[in-house]
């Protein structure tokens, strides 16, 4: 695969891959760090395989187990020191905004899911995969995206209408 | 998109039965600035997932440098290599006598020598003898 052709397949993708990576590990920079990673790696990769049945969910599936590994490594107490600096600063900031700033309360809510539902969450509703391909991607069978994503959805939706409940009852 | 209708999408939407297409009707739907009442809770849902949609990673990536001597040059360079190598080993091989045979050669030429030098003795054995039996004579 000539450069020509592997930047055709890679540039569309690149903003899905640091948005993934992002809402594993937090931080843009270590984002950054990981699509630049997958890249090199699917590269090198494009080198030894001629052709690609689907090469954004192979570069999508490599983007998460990256991310996975660097969450395992040693450097994932910084990562957790980022992600908990990171609340942190949200609380304050919440604090300070109005209590019914609604799309701060979005984000919270889906940065508290669990790590799988949240995954599949940002690959459906922000990245539009169909349930197939999520699945592939997070290695499960689509029946249980399925699931874990009515799952995901119900709970925001529990948590929006309690909250909007109570900006009408104290308001 | 009627009410009815938007409430028969978010139940699906919630039951993740919808398909993309419908998900995004309700995502247009939701960008609008009037929607009803009842569906106000789920709005900044869908503000949200569209504005997450446009976050872009704002860093030029690199591919690697040794473009010029890609992975494919490189085998090509590799088995060249390697050609190189047992051409190299075949062809002194051919040239350079083995150390086996220089013994051998050294040892042919001293065995020779020592040959000559066996038969020079013989024949000045044969002079002695002949030097005695003459002798002899002369005394007899």
């Amino acid at each position: 695969m000539t450069d020509a052709v592997f930047l055709s397949l890679i540039q569309p993708i690149e903003d899905k891959l640091f948005r993934l990576s992002r809402r594993y590990l937090i931080s843009n920079e270590e984002a950054q760090d990981a699509v630049q990673e997958v890249v090199l790696k699917m590269y090198v990769h494009t080198q030894k395989v001629k052709f690609f049945q689907n090469f954004e969910g192979y570069a999508m599936r490599m983007a998460r187990n990256y991310c996975l590994d660097r969450l395992k490594s040693k450097q994932a107490a910084t990562l957790r020191l980022v992600h908990r600096a990171e609340t942190i600063d949200r609380n304050n900031l919440d604090r300070k905004l109005n209590d019914n700033d609604s799309l701060e309360w979005v984000d919270k809510l889906s940065q508290n899911l669990p790590q799988q539902q949240k995954m599949i969450l940002q690959l459906r509703d922000i990245e539009a995969y169909d349930f197939d391909e999520i699945a592939k991607i997070m290695e499960m069978n689509p029946g249980a995206v399925r699931v874990a994503l009515s799952r995901a959805r119900k709970t925001i939706r529990k948590k929006l209408i309690e909250i909007h409940n109570y900006g009408i009852q104290t308001g | 998109m009627e009410s009815k209708q938007v409430k028969i999408l978010l139940d699906k939407f919630f039951e993740g039965n919808t398909t993309l297409e419908e998900e995004h009707l309700l995502e247009i739907y939701f960008q609008q600035d009037e929607i009803a009442e009842s569906f106000l809770p789920f709005q900044s849902y869908f503000i949200h997932t569209r504005s997450l949609q446009s976050v872009t990673i704002n860093k030029k990536l690199s591919l690697p440098k040794n473009t010029f001597f890609s992975a494919k040059k490189q085998r090509i360079a590799s088995i060249a290599a390697v050609g190189l190598t047992v051409f190299w080993f075949t062809v002194s091989n051919f040239t350079q006598p083995a150390i086996e045979e220089l013994a051998f050669s050294t040892f042919k030429e001293n065995m020779f020598l020592m040959s000559n030098q066996l038969n020079r003795a013989e024949q000045d054995i044969t002079y002695v003898n002949y030097i005695y039996s003459t002798s002899d004579q002369l005394k007899k």
